[in-house]
C-alpha cells in the first residue's frame, strides 16, 4: 500500500477572491467516479493537494461534506506549489489524497450557539463549517450562529459571494470588518478583536470557532476569556509546515501531538497544555 | 512473530563464508562489512570482510529499509493528463547478515511510525516482510555506546530473526523466529554444545559488564517538567546545525517529499535545519538553533516515549562519535537528568 500516491482530479472552477488575486478558489471532481463517489470527509480536515510535477502542500478543505460532487480548496499564492496551482484554469488536473487530519466536534456543538471569528483567508476553514451548520438537514441542531469575519482591506476579503448569501439569511448574524476602508467601502472599519468586544456574545451555552494570523487571535483569545468564555468553549484550527500528512515524515509535531494526525483542529485548553511552538 | 526459543547451533569462523555464500544463494544477501567511517551494509560478494567494528557500523540498517532517496512515483504528462506510476517495495526476500542489537531495535522502534493505521506505509512494511535480519552480538561495545541507558542489551533479540554470538572460534547461532529457522536450517549446522552455551553466556556478561547499569532516572519526566528550563539556553551553543547526528541516528525518520525529474521523491531531511519548519508565508515556529535542539531531543526522549513508552534511541553512539563539534548526547542527557525539579 502506497498511502503517497494521490487520486487525479479535475479543475471545474476557479474563483479569484481577493482584488490581488492572490486568493483563489479552486473547485475541483475527482477524475475517477468511484473515488468521487467514496470520498468521505468531515468539516475541518484538509487533503494533500498536488500539482504533478510542482509538489504536494496540505490545504483546508473549504467545502462542505453536505455539497457533494466536488471539492473546494481556497489557496493563498505563497510558495512554489500554491504558484503553480495559481497558473492552473479549468480542466487541469491536480493530484489530492486525503482526507486528513481531525475535524471540528460539530456533534457536539449541537444544541448550542456558535460564533465564528476569522481573519483573511483563516475564513476557509470555517467555512466548511459555517455551510455545514447552515445546511437544511443541520441548521435546527444549532443556536444562535453569528459570524465576525475581518481582513485587512475590502480588496483582501475572500468568499464575498458566499458573504452576501450568508448576509441574506435572518437565522445568521453576519460582521464584516476591514483594518483600512476605500472609497467605496461603506461597511464596518476596525479590527476583529475590536468588533469582538463591542459584540460581546455571552459565553452561556455557546462555542466559538476561530481562526486567522496570530495577532488577531491572541487578541480574540484575551477578549473571549475578558468575554468569560472559558478555554474549552474556544476551538481553533492550526497552519502548519508538513510533508507526509499522515504521521510520518516529523515535520508537524507540537510537543507530543502531530498536527497533521492529532489536529489540526484543537481547543484553546488543548493548545494551552502544549508547547507554544506553532 | 516469535515462538518458542529454538536450539542454537554453532558455526565456526571458517564456515562463515560457505553460509553467506549460500544464504546469497537463496536471496539478496546484504552484509554487514567493512571499516571504520566505511562501514556499513552492502550487498554480499565473495571475499568479503565482514565488519570488525566495536559496537555497530558507521552507516545505519535503516537505510535498506529506509533509504535515503526513495521514488514514491513516477509521473508523466501526456496532452496534459497526468500518469502516475506507483513505486513498489520489492517482495523478494531477502537477508542481513551481521546487523547490531541495537540496530534491529530501532526497526522495532520505527515501525509504528510508518505502519500505524490506518496509514499504512507499504514502502516500509513491504521491506519489513521481506527481510530476514541475522544478527551479531555485540562482545565489545564501541566507546561511545549506551544501549543499556536506553533500555537495550548488547545482545539483545529484539526486532532479530536470529542472533549470533561469538565465542572463542565462532558462534552460537540462535534461530529466534519462524523465518530465522527458515534461514539456519538449509546451513545444517551442528547443535551448539553446553560448553559454548555457557561461552555465550560469558560473552553477554562481559559485554554488559563493560557498559555498566543504567541511570535510575526518569528523563520523560524530567524533560515534561523542563521544556522552558534555561539549561536549553546553553546546551545547543557548540551546536553546528550540521545535522550530522540525524543522518547517522538509526531511529530519525524525517523526510522531505518534492517532485524532481518525473518522480516524487521522499529524502531525509532533519529537524536540526532552519527550514524545516519554515511556512510558505515567512512565518517559523522553531525560529533558532535552540528551539531545534530542544525539539529533537524532546522529540526522542519525551515526546515518542509519551506516545510509544519507550525512548526513540538506541543508544549505538554514532551521534557522540560523528559530531564536529564533539556534542556527546551522553553529556547532555546526564545535564537535563540532573536538573532538580
Amino acid at each position: 500500500m502506497n498511502p503517497y500516491l494521490p487520486h487525479l482530479a479535475i479543475i471545474e472552477d476557479v474563483i479569484p477572491e481577493t482584488a490581488s488575486h492572490d486568493v483563489k478558489t479552486f473547485r475541483v471532481a475527482f477524475a475517477e467516479p468511484e473515488v468521487r463517489a467514496g470520498f468521505r470527509y468531515e468539516p475541518g480536515q484538509f487533503a494533500e493537494v498536488s500539482v504533478i510535477g510542482a509538489g504536494e502542500a496540505p490545504i483546508s478543505i473549504t467545502s462542505s461534506p453536505t455539497q457533494e460532487g466536488y471539492l473546494e480548496f481556497a489557496v493563498k499564492r505563497a510558495g512554489v506549489m500554491t504558484t503553480a496551482m495559481h497558473h492552473a484554469r479549468p480542466g487541469d488536473y491536480l493530484g489530492i489524497r486525503g482526507p486528513y487530519g481531525n475535524h471540528f466536534p460539530y456533534r457536539e456543538m449541537e444544541g448550542k450557539n456558535v460564533v465564528f471569528i476569522a481573519g483573511g483567508i483563516g475564513l476557509a476553514p470555517l467555512r466548511s463549517l459555517v455551510t455545514f451548520v447552515l445546511a437544511p438537514a443541520n441548521r435546527e441542531r444549532y443556536g444562535a450562529v453569528s459570524i465576525i469575519y475581518g481582513a485587512r482591506s475590502p480588496g483582501d476579503l475572500v468568499f464575498k459571494w458566499e458573504l452576501e448569501r450568508w448576509g441574506q439569511r435572518d437565522d445568521l448574524d453576519l460582521e464584516v470588518t476591514v483594518d483600512r476602508g476605500d472609497a467605496a467601502w461603506q461597511g464596518r472599519v476596525g479590527f476583529v478583536p475590536q468588533v469582538l468586544r463591542e459584540l460581546a456574545p455571552r459565553p452561556d451555552n455557546t462555542v466559538t470557532v476561530t481562526c486567522g494570523p496570530p495577532v488577531m487571535i491572541k487578541f480574540v483569545l484575551q477578549d473571549l476569556e475578558k468575554l468569560g468564555f472559558t478555554p474549552d468553549q474556544v476551538i481553533t484550527t492550526l497552519e502548519m509546515r508538513m510533508k507526509c500528512g499522515i504521521g510520518k515524515c516529523g515535520r508537524c509535531n507540537i510537543g507530543a501531538r502531530y498536527v497533521c494526525q492529532d489536529g489540526p483542529v484543537f481547543t484553546y485548553e488543548q493548545l494551552q497544555k502544549m508547547p507554544a511552538e506553532y | 512473530m516469535k515462538d518458542s526459543p529454538a536450539l542454537a547451533v554453532f558455526l565456526t569462523c571458517d564456515q562463515v563464508p560457505r553460509v553467506l555464500a549460500a544464504s546469497a544463494g537463496r536471496g539478496s544477501t546484504w552484509v554487514a562489512a567493512g571499516r571504520g567511517e566505511e562501514s556499513g551494509f552492502v550487498p554480499y560478494r565473495p571475499g568479503l570482510c565482514l565488519a570488525r567494528e566495536a559496537g555497530p557500523t558507521r552507516h545505519t540498517l535503516k537505510a535498506l529499509f529506509f533509504p535515503r532517496a526513495e521514488v514514491l512515483f513516477g509521473y508523466e504528462i501526456v496532452d496534459g493528463v497526468p500518469r502516475l506510476h506507483p513505486a513498489c517495495s520489492p517482495d523478494r526476500p531477502a537477508v542481513v547478515f551481521g546487523a547490531r542489537p541495537c540496530d534491529a531495535r530501532a526497526l522495532v522502534l520505527l515501525d509504528p511510525v510508518f505502519e500505524e493505521p490506518p496509514h499504512v506505509d507499504g514502502l516500509w512494511g513491504g521491506r519489513r516482510q521481506a527481510i530476514t535480519l541475522v544478527g551479531m552480538g555485540c562482545e565489545r561495545p564501541g566507546p561511545a555506546c549506551f544501549c543499556p541507558a536506553v533500555g537495550g542489551d548488547p545482545l539483545g533479540e529484539e526486532g532479530l530473526d536470529v542472533l549470533m554470538v561469538p565465542v572463542e572460534g565462532g558462534y552460537v547461532v540462535r534461530p529466534l523466529t519462524e523465518r530465522g529457522r527458515a534461514w539456519t536450517e538449509p546451513l545444517e549446522l551442528p547443535a551448539a554444545r553446553p560448553d559454548q552455551e555457557a561461552a555465550a553466556e560469558a560473552t553477554a556478561a562481559r559485554a554488559r559488564e563493560r557498559l555498566g547499569a543504567p541511570p535510575a532516572v526518569d528523563l520523560q519526566a524530567a524533560l515534561g517538567r523542563h521544556f522552558e528550563h534555561p539549561l536549553w539556553d546553553r546546551l545547543h551553543e557548540r551546536c553546528l546545525g550540521c545535522a550530522a547526528c540525524t543522518y547517522l541516528c538509526p531511529t530519525c525518520h524525517c523526510f522531505d517529499v518534492g517532485d524532481e525529474d518525473g518522480r516524487r521523491w521522499r529524502r531525509w531531511d532533519s529537524c536540526m535545519f532552519p527550514t524545516f519548519t519554515l511556512h510558505a508565508s515567512g512565518h517559523n515556529p522553531r525560529t533558532g538553533g535552540k528551539e531545534r535542539m530542544r525539539q529533537r531531543l524532546m522529540h526522542k526522549f519525551c515526546y515518542y516515549p509519551e506516545r510509544r513508552g519507550r525512548p526513540a534511541c538506541v543508544g549505538c553512539g554514532r551521534c557522540v562519535e560523528i559530531c564536529p563539534a564533539n556534542l556527546d548526547l551522553r553529556s547532555v542527557l546526564a545535564q537535563l537528568e540532573g536538573v532538580q525539579a
